[in-house]
């Protein structure tokens, strides 16, 4: 009988203390009380129009999965059931959003170019290389087009319009967010020089006798390089060393402004009908070319107006080269010619009324003279070569597009005799040889480096593992100040953990791109800095507009959608790394718009969409 | 002298050898200590190098309640030396050792049970242990009530269980004095019954503990006893296979239980001002990245893990023991086909069949189970044909056959049964090998839905917070780690108990 007592002794003391805890204990119907308030005060003319059942599939890569999972949490809060599906890679994910085998999308446009137009025409314009989301609005076309002809002191508010247009009067997209990116970078370097559009002839050792002698380790996860030759070449993998490998005409600055550092421009100036675009060129800038033991020399080539205008033409010619990835940037480049009369220089105006001669002499020797060829230029003596480019209707954001590595100066003569027996129409990849074919650079038998580069840094060998740069000898010779770091080894690290183990054990000096919630670990290791910048991706909840989805016909149920996005949510997943956006243009124009959070509204749009379906 | 203290050592062993609580102190003691040596250990700071927080507090105490075993143990054996007998007094210790359960020390708390009561049966050790579960899982449910809200059938799953844990205490003392040998009273019969249907919580020791007292009530001659409670016994005297048995209807029973006293909804929405809270009293896991409660997660992701294990090894068996019994039992051409066929499917690497199976056919639940259950047919057919085999030769299935009996009938009443102690054994591990099997699968984003909770995709979540939140991996890490083991634990006591030797 003890036990008997004993046992109702210890289940009474576990029934006071359950009854204890529940006094107080709310339960969730308790406390989950009071939707939230609408936002419009207007009546709703479809009070009375019954909410049915909402199935989206939500379209996301596996990187981008905290944010989907944000997206699918908030539309399940809001009553809408989520499918999710996850492309196993980027090139799977646009063969999905091109089929429009999808309702909404995580998508996101990167703008390397730091140009509006760059950041809007491929995904909005109804022609745009890169709308695989099916958008196709006059009005918006004729906006993109209107703005871009105009100066940026004005295309601000055409802007402004079309994103209105595309984020809340159409509902085409949502924004999410643009990822503030962080960079660790080994405390040997200055910190100060680890920049946004990292440019690697800008990178400083703390120590500068570190120069000449120390290799730069640096990584990059994209490692199926095609070809070195820049208009050939894909974004992810070639074209950060491509940018790298030929000057420009013009360089990108880290707040997406052009200026002339390190260019072969010493000066630019615009015509005042912003048609007309005029560079004057440095002379002492030439070809570097690797011996066949591997080591880079000066060719002796200078680097000229007659390369520059090889280079533009074939840039914006579609059928220069076989598989042509960059021509649509240059479509509005007309014509790209040398200037060889002074008096045109003399009569030609900028928008401040002062001729292109005062503008292109600033702060150099004055022009005495023409060059003929580039070989009879000497800056010394004031006689320069002068390009000028000329756009087919005003469009002054081509200054940017000059420094995307589409627009880098390749050796004219040099190329045309390599490339003189290609045949565009039948070429064949697996058995024609042109120039840059990447195979050529690859450590081993076919090694056989054919190239002759004019920027910063000159590609000697590459294999599985890593690419070798060493610096061009040729370049910028008779600027003191320049002085990069000598040699730089860039490792193939496809895994951004992989990379950041590879930095905190001091195999890699700078990383370009890391897993968001290691920043913390980062900030914590004496070793490393860390370079917190505004990335250049916008990252978009996209709707299927190809016409096959429920939200494609209906902008009520993508305004529904859109308004139970809530920034501050992503914000907080995303560990405070995220920017507030409002369209894909943000990263480089404000236009003042912004996208109010309104979860109140959701249940007026579902009403007006279901209302429109009976 | 020498051999006088020889012969005094064998007597003392002898002596102590009759009493089951030096046993089960010993082992409580140890494994508390472990326990809490390792929550000691996880306190340490690496980064300051000092120890301190609520892991140091937990491993304090669970380090002081192994002491105070220790030294009952030691005292319990002094007496059974001494006077061949353990002491009021010190049985009644047993009462303050089973209030460990309050900080889940269920080690200390059985061996509490145990002491308690000196005639000790095999059903009053099940409905020790039957007691230990319900009230374990009352405690960790009864955790949710220091968070902001509980579900809103919080205190209906609380009452039940309280009641159950009622009827369950009520019960036990009758049992333990009714039951004589192997026959026991006929008043148990309704017991019996309230005991089996009381299994709806998941608590399979309830279930164990009413069969076995429903067969001796019928027992028709209490001078035999049946093979299986023979089985249970031995099973319960090893205390690795008990502690094994006991993890795994823990764990059924909180998934069961969970559906009632936990909210589901904690375990899959985002709350966004939660994001990453180290462990607290109302997030006794902490929280991950999307500001879900880790430990409603683990309590969820139980109901997956166990339930795929169990399925695909379900499947896995019946395929293989027909086919294994086919093959064996035919022989010839028959053995070869199925065996070769058999063979190509086993040289198949591990994961990679399940991968190509869930490649194909999209990934879901039932899918992975499938998948799961189809690598593992080989094995079972294999160890079901060795036994067949062997048995074919044996004079029990000579005589059916020479008495004409069919073939179904001769494999599936007369081979079968007897061969299925390998198959048992070999199926309890291979339900962790399934639970460690579908976490991978999650882990490498092939299994479940990344916001269901499933342990591998909890872990998943937590590996790439290793350096800076350890605990969103730790704890659903030691989930897995406690199933598996628990099922190797129990598979290995079922070998021994099942082994004919010891019979």
């Amino acid at each position: 009988m003890k036990k008997k007592r004993l046992a109702a002794l210890a289940l009474c003391a576990a029934m006071v203390s359950a009854s204890i805890a529940g006094c107080g204990v709310k339960t969730k119907s308790d406390a989950q009380g009071g939707d939230a308030q609408a936002q419009s005060t207007e009546p709703d003319p479809n009070a009375d129009v019954e909410i049915g059942e909402v199935n989206l599939k939500l379209l996301y890569t596996g990187s981008d999965e905290s944010v989907a999972n944000v997206v699918r949490d908030e539309l399940t809060k809001a009553g809408i059931t989520v499918e999710m599906t996850a492309a196993s890679d980027g090139a799977a994910f646009r063969e999905q959003e091109k089929n429009g085998n999808f309702d909404i999308a995580i998508a996101s446009w990167a703008n390397p170019v730091g140009t509006p137009d760059y950041g809007c025409r491929g995904v909005w314009h109804s022609e745009g290389d890169s709308n695989v989301l099916g958008i196709n609005d006059p009005e918006l076309d004729a906006l993109i087009e209107q703005a871009a002809g105009e100066t940026a002191d004005k295309y601000v508010e055409t802007y402004g319009a079309a994103e209105r247009l595309v984020v809340e009067e159409q509902c085409y997209m949502t924004p999410l967010y643009i990822g503030l990116t962080g960079r660790p970078y080994s405390t040997i370097l200055k910190g100060d020089t680890i920049t946004n559009n990292q440019r690697w002839d800008r990178i400083q050792y703390e120590d500068e006798s570190l120069t000449e002698t120390r290799p730069l380790v640096i990584t990059q996860t994209g490692s199926s390089i095609t070809t070195w030759d820049p208009i050939r070449a894909d974004d992810v993998s070639s074209g950060y060393a491509l940018d790298h490998m030929y000057i420009h005409l013009l360089s990108l600055e880290p707040d997406w402004t052009v200026s002339t550092k390190n260019s072969l421009s010493y000066n630019y100036g615009i015509s005042e009908d912003n048609k007309s675009f005029y560079f004057i060129l440095r002379d002492d800038c030439g070809f570097a070319r690797v011996d066949e033991n591997g080591n880079a020399y000066d060719s002796g080539v200078k680097v000229g107006g007659e390369d520059v205008v090889y280079s533009l033409n074939r840039a914006k010619d579609k059928d220069s080269v076989p598989m042509h990835l960059t021509y649509s940037m240059y479509q509005n480049l007309d014509t790209v010619e040398l200037v060889t009369d002074m008096a045109e220089l003399e009569t030609v105006k900028n928008a401040d009324g002062k001729t292109m001669k005062e503008v292109l002499e600033e702060g150099i020797t004055p022009i005495s003279a023409i060059a003929a060829t580039k070989n009879d230029a000497d800056s010394a003596s004031g006689v320069y070569q002068v390009v000028r480019c000329n756009t087919s209707t005003p469009y002054p954001q081509i200054l940017n597009c000059l420094t995307f590595h589409g627009a880098g100066i390749v050796d004219s003569e040099w190329v045309q005799e390599i490339n003189k027996d290609m045949d565009v129409a039948a070429y064949d990849a697996t058995k024609d040889r042109i120039y840059g074919d990447s195979v050529t650079t690859v450590e081993g038998a076919t090694y056989d480096n054919q190239l002759s580069l004019s920027g910063p840094y000159v590609l000697t060998s590459m294999n599985d593992y890593q690419m070798n740069f060493t610096a061009n000898p040729a370049m910028c010779t008779s600027d003191e100040d320049y002085k990069p770091i000598k040699t730089i080894v860039d490792k193939f690290i496809t895994d951004k953990d992989t990379a950041l183990s590879a930095a905190r054990s001091g195999d890699v000096d700078f990383c370009f791109s890391i897993p968001a919630t290691k920043y913390d670990v980062v900030r914590e290791d004496e070793n490393l800095g860390l370079s917190m910048m505004e990335g250049i991706r916008v990252y978009m909840l996209a709707y299927n507009m190809h016409g096959n989805s429920e939200v494609s016909n209906s902008a009520d149920l993508r305004k529904a959608i859109a308004s139970v996005i809530n920034f501050d949510d992503i914000n907080a997943v995303l560990a405070g790394n995220a920017i507030e956006c409002y369209s894909t243009i943000s990263t480089c124009l404000d236009a003042g718009n912004k996208l109010e959070y309104q979860p109140g509204d959701t249940e007026r749009y579902l009403r007006a969409y279901f209302a429109s379906k009976q | 002298m020498k051999n006088e203290t020889y012969f005094i050592k064998k007597a003392n062993a002898r002596k102590l050898n009759r009493y089951q609580e030096p046993r089960l102190l010993s082992f409580g003691a140890a494994a508390a200590a472990i326990v809490g040596a390792g929550c000691a250990l996880m306190s340490y700071d690496v980064k300051t190098g000092a120890f301190g927080g609520i892991p140091l507090l937990i491993g304090g105490v669970f380090l002081a309640e192994a002491l105070l075993t220790l030294l009952i143990w030691k005292g319990a054996e002094a007496q059974i030396i001494k006077t061949d007998d353990i002491g009021r007094p010190l049985r009644l210790t047993g009462i303050l050792l089973f209030l460990t359960i309050l900080n889940g020390n269920i080690f200390c708390a059985a061996a509490g049970l145990a002491l308690m009561k000196k005639k000790k049966n095999l059903e009053y050790l099940v409905g020790c242990y039957m007691l230990l579960v319900e009230i374990l899982v009352m405690i960790i449910s009864a955790l949710n009530v220091f968070k902001p809200w509980v579900c809103d059938t919080f205190f209906i799953g609380m009452g039940v269980l309280a009641a159950v844990i009622a009827v369950h205490a009520l019960a036990l003392p009758l049992v333990a004095s009714h039951i004589h040998g192997n026959r026991a009273d006929k008043v148990l019969v309704p017991v019996a019954v309230v005991l089996i249907l009381s299994t709806v919580t998941g608590n399979l020791f309830s279930l164990l503990l009413g069969l076995i007292i429903l067969k001796k009530c019928y027992t028709e001659d209490e001078y035999v006893t049946t093979g299986w409670i023979d089985v249970v016994k031995r099973l319960f005297r090893s205390q690795t296979a008990v502690l094994g048995a006991f993890v795994i209807v823990f764990l059924l029973t909180v998934s069961i239980c969970a559906n009632l006293t936990f909210d589901y909804g904690i375990a899959v929405d985002n709350e966004y001002s939660l994001i990453l809270q180290a462990p607290s009293l109302a997030y006794p896991f902490g929280t991950d990245d999307y500001g879900r409660c880790v430990f409603t997660r683990v309590v969820f992701g139980a109901r997956i893990s166990l339930t795929v294990g169990i399925v695909s090894t379900a499947i896995s068996i019946v395929l293989g023991i027909i086919l294994g019994a086919i093959a064996g039992f035919y022989s010839g051409a028959t053995d070869n086909i199925i065996m070769r066929v058999l063979d190509v499917f086993m040289a198949i690497p591990g994961l990679l069949l399940p991968i190509a199976i869930i490649a194909a056919f999209g990934t879901s639940i039932p899918n992975i189970t499938l998948a799961l259950g189809a690598g593992a047919i080989p094995g079972y057919s294999r160890t079901i044909r060795a036994s067949v085999m062997t048995l074919n030769d044996a004079e029990f299935v000579e005589a059916a056959k020479a008495c004409g009996a069919k073939d179904k009938v001769i494999i599936f009443k007369h081979i079968l049964p007897n061969s299925m102690a390998p198959l048992i054994i070999r199926a309890t591990l291979g339900i962790g090998a399934g639970v460690t099997a579908v976490s991978s699968l999650s882990y490498l984003g092939l299994g479940i839905a990344p916001q269901i909770p499933e342990w591998g995709n909890i872990l998943k979540a937590g590996s790439s917070y290793l350096e800076t939140n350890a605990y969103m991996a730790i704890f659903p890490g030691f989930a897995i780690v406690a199933l598996v083991l628990a099922f190797n634990f129990l598979g290995d006591g079922l070998r021994d108990a099942l082994d004919p030797k010891l019979k």
